[in-house]
């Protein structure tokens, strides 16, 4: 499936969200057409089934259109209150439909490996998806895998140790020690701008 | 850390491991209560809770754009029109009602980006009144049905202005929610020049309604659009008043109280 790019400039994601809370058509409009391959790329990277994707990827966007009035800019960015009603509705199908998630490296690779294939795929990104993509490789792979599993699959750190085959404590310790040292490479990047 | 941040007090260690748990939204049962309880009391912990839920979610900055299959957005535009919910909703109902227009909208940019690919220009003032022109030259227009001052849905109506051999075309959409009647809906419109059009009928469920037509090439600038059955108007639509307020649209049409 081929990679899209982001079209840059335009209203703010805030300003759409604005308007179609205040019931511009044109301001949803846009907004959808912002973040339609967005959503769906993370739906068919989290279940590797773009029938399913697609319909995960139309409510999650029916959703954020119908919750616009309610979104909190201090709550975090709009690009993350979008995707997270994505991946949540993603994790209830595969709950729902008990589906086999896809695996959590293939998930990682389509984020991290491809941007990094190609030049023109490096430029796709930006710094701060840039950021993220290198904290999650300075992670050990157990670390990677365990964060994966609990964010993106919502698996419980029982759930982890079942599905890896290791203690619950083993668990509990990798998905710490990974976002620990993924928010520690963050809160650094932070500083260091 | 900030300046005002409180240094870790002693009961912090015993909940530092489930932090990550409860940033990462797979923290359960009692833990999680008690996890929840301590944070919201704890100012340090509460900021450390912060640090760890902003790493997490940057993790969605790894997932990427994909291509959307063939069709994703005429779909969408389907699921748009009938997501609509119980009307019994209260408060709700002004942004449902914005879910056709939105349909609508999409499928405009489907029917231009045919030609345009992902390109248009919108331009012009807010809806629900609104009129924007194309890259692909056409001329899109929004404008509320109304019923004695209430706005019973929309019509769009898009009319392609690039001079072709044919003359160029167009196409109108509407859509309506009347309440909880059943039944065969008209859709009339006026052209500038007086000539009355019955453009086709389509059927009402329930109250609601969307319907859309090709409209022929050649076919004059539309005047007003109005709805009707055999009982009378249901709503109508004015596309030549200046004013920029649905609600400052006169209609010229009764009010199909019979219905």
């Amino acid at each position: 499936m081929r990679r899209t790019r982001e079209t840059p400039g335009g209203p703010s994601d805030e300003s759409l969200l604005a308007g179609m809370a205040l019931g511009d058509e044109r301001a949803g409009l846009v907004f959808v057409r912002r973040y339609q391959a967005r959503v769906f790329g993370l739906a068919f990277g989290m279940v590797a089934d773009a029938g399913l994707a697609e319909d995960i990827a139309q409510e999650a966007l029916m959703r954020a259109w119908r919750h616009a009035p309610v979104y909190d800019p201090r709550r975090g960015a709009v690009s993350t209150w979008v995707l997270t009603i994505a991946r949540n509705l993603t994790i209830d199908a595969l709950r729902m439909r008990r589906a086999v998630p896809t695996d959590p490296d293939d998930l990682i690779n389509l984020g991290l490996v491809s941007h990094e294939a190609s030049p023109e795929a490096a430029a796709e990104g930006s710094d701060a998806a840039r950021s993220v993509r290198e904290a999650l490789a300075g992670l050990g792979p157990e670390q990677r895998r365990a964060l994966v599993l609990a964010y993106f699959y919502g698996m419980t750190a029982l759930e982890i140790s079942e599905a890896e085959s290791i203690p619950l404590g083993t668990a509990k310790t990798r998905i710490r020690a990974g976002l620990t040292k993924l928010r520690n490479t963050m809160t650094n990047e932070g500083s260091a701008r | 850390m900030s300046g005002y941040e409180m240094a870790p007090g002693p009961e912090c260690s015993r909940y530092s491991g489930e932090l990550a748990e409860l940033a990462l939204g797979i923290s359960t049962g009692r833990e999680r209560a008690e996890a929840l309880a301590h944070v919201a009391s704890c100012q340090s912990c509460h900021a450390e809770m912060e640090r760890l839920s902003l790493a997490a979610d940057s993790m969605l900055e790894v997932t990427s754009s994909l291509e959307l299959p063939l069709g994703f957005e005429v779909r969408l535009a389907e699921r748009l029109r009938a997501g609509r919910p119980a009307r019994a909703l209260p408060g709700a109902r002004w942004r449902y009602h914005r879910l056709p227009v939105i349909a609508a909208c999409l499928a405009a940019v489907v029917a231009l980006g045919v030609g345009v690919g992902a390109g248009w220009t919108v331009r012009g003032p807010s809806s629900p009144r609104s009129s924007f022109g194309t890259e692909a030259g056409g001329q899109v227009s929004t404008r509320s049905l109304l019923a004695n001052g209430h706005v019973l849905g929309y019509v769009t109506v898009y009319s392609d202005r690039t001079p072709t051999a044919s003359g160029g075309g167009g196409w109108l959409y509407m859509s309506l929610d009347v309440g909880s009647w059943s039944g065969k809906a008209i859709c009339e419109v006026r052209l500038a020049d007086g000539k009355d059009l019955s453009l086709g009928s389509f059927w009402l469920d329930g109250g609601y309604g969307a319907w859309g037509v090709s409209l022929a090439t050649g076919t004059g600038p539309i005047r007003n659009a109005w709805v009707a059955t055999n009982k009378g108007v249901l709503a109508s639509a004015n596309f030549t008043s200046a004013s920029s307020s649905p609600t400052s649209t006169v209609s010229p049409y009764s009010d199909p109280t019979g219905v």
